[in-house]
């Protein structure tokens, strides 16, 4: 077996592994353990430097694929343009936004070093899920970067991230006002926008 | 003749900022233009600050850290005045305690140790202090070298840099070593952020509306730490709209 036939297998075990892992962890009966068991797993992936860094990407995808509650994202960054998605073009929007998201998510992370994650604090906020705060003391950097997560749990008991803030930003927020600001300037056709969005996953 | 001069100023900018004390939210009506101006910036990121930056990177880690303290120590003054103009007089005593302590035994500011024996830094400036006189945040602008600011926010860094020690210290001739604590602090972050920021870019399918976001989102963490306010997120009926879509 040549090498890269080797990695190959290798990355597509390790992907499964951590798929399961991901799903096992779902149905954890607290929220902030689950949360600390995926900062974890991001972080030993970040710290492993015989990964390279197409690999820690695409582990981190699959992290996020599997823990992002990814409907629930896709249907909230479009603002009040949700409302032109019908259903031939829905299913094209899911599959093109669940790339993007995962790939967005992954490769911005991706930027961050090495570190370890404390949980500081949890807030149930009742119907709306549970913010988990957290702190992350990244290798060479002179202060913590507070990492908060919106969690939600579905019908099946299980938890999602719905919304994660880094340094005082929500990613959703963030990718919401982009999105509805392309919207907005492009008559509010999700065609264009998944157009766009295939542009940028490549 | 000059104090009438400044008297003047002062009053135009309480006029400037009443005009939009009564306006909510933030606006952005000069969206063209500041999308003109934001791509310039961006201009002078890529060739200017993003490459110089990397050359500022070379220093070893415990140098950049140590004068970007320095940079924050020197803006501690400034906040001292705007927690006294807030009324928040226990932030301006550890505000004071900080420049004290940083002056002296962190070696003008070189190693935060006030950091280290708990007294954290806290951020403000005259944009916080204009909010809490109560005017309101007006249009969102892009600044040129400044990047994204809102009309309170603009006013309140020229306040800022008005009051900045460093400037009132030295004559106008010395204007490159008064700004030039903002341009190391300048390289600094971006050196510090450097991927961070390309990754921004190369994941953005809008580059001026992500930055912008940001901003906004930051600011209004700063100025209001305010959960309920910045996570207004769920509309009516989002939930029930959830459940009847298919993946």
């Amino acid at each position: 077996m040549n090498k890269n036939k080797f990695i190959k297998k290798m990355s597509i075990l390790i992907i499964i592994a951590i798929s399961i892992f991901g799903q096992l962890n779902a149905k954890d009966t607290n929220p902030s353990n689950w949360v600390e068991n995926i900062g974890n797993l991001t972080l030993s992936i970040l710290e492993d430097k015989k990964t390279s860094d197409t690999n820690k990407e695409i582990f981190l995808e699959q992290i996020f694929m599997d823990n992002l509650d990814i409907k629930r994202i896709s249907l909230f960054i479009l603002g009040p343009y949700r409302r032109n998605l019908d259903k031939k073009n829905s299913e094209e929007y899911f599959n093109t936004i669940k790339s993007f998201i995962s790939e967005v998510y992954a490769k911005r992370l991706l930027s961050f070093p090495a570190g370890k994650i404390q949980i500081t604090k949890n807030e149930d906020r009742g119907k709306r899920g549970t913010i988990i705060y957290s702190s992350i003391q990244f290798e060479n950097r002179p202060n913590p970067v507070s990492i908060d997560w919106w969690v939600i749990s579905n019908k099946l008991g299980n938890y999602k991230v719905f919304d994660i803030r880094i340094s005082g930003i929500w990613m959703a927020q963030e990718q919401r006002s982009t999105f509805t600001s392309f919207l907005s300037k492009n008559n509010g056709d999700i065609k264009i926008l998944i157009k766009k969005l295939e542009q940028q996953i490549g | 003749m000059k104090k009438n001069f400044k008297n003047i100023n002062f009053l135009l900018l309480i006029i400037f900022l009443s005009t939009f004390s009564v306006f909510a939210g933030v606006n952005d009506d000069f969206e063209k233009t500041n999308r003109s101006i934001h791509n310039f910036n961006d201009a002078i990121d890529q060739n200017i600050l993003r490459p110089t930056s990397k050359v500022y990177g070379i220093l070893p880690n415990f140098v950049e850290i140590g004068v970007s303290n320095v940079i924050s120590n020197i803006s501690e003054p400034s906040s001292i005045i705007n927690y006294l103009a807030q009324g928040n007089i226990s932030l301006a005593f550890l505000s004071t305690g900080r420049l004290v302590i940083n002056s002296t035994v962190g070696l003008i500011g070189f190693f935060d140790v006030a950091s280290r024996i708990g007294i954290e830094k806290n951020n403000t400036d005259f944009g916080k202090t204009f909010e809490i006189w109560g005017f309101g945040e007006g249009q969102f602008l892009v600044v040129p070298f400044l990047g994204p600011r809102t009309t309170r926010h603009f006013i309140g860094t020229a306040v800022d840099i008005g009051i900045n020690p460093i400037r009132i210290a030295l004559k106008e001739e010395d204007l490159i070593v008064s700004i030039s604590p903002s341009i190391i602090y300048a390289l600094s972050e971006r050196s510090r952020n450097g991927e961070t920021i390309d990754n921004l870019k190369e994941t953005s399918i809008d580059y001026y509306s992500t930055l912008k976001s940001i901003y906004l989102q930051n600011r209004g963490i700063n100025l209001n730490n305010n959960f309920e306010e910045n996570q207004n997120l769920f509309e009516e009926n989002f939930d029930e709209y959830y459940e009847s879509i298919d993946e």
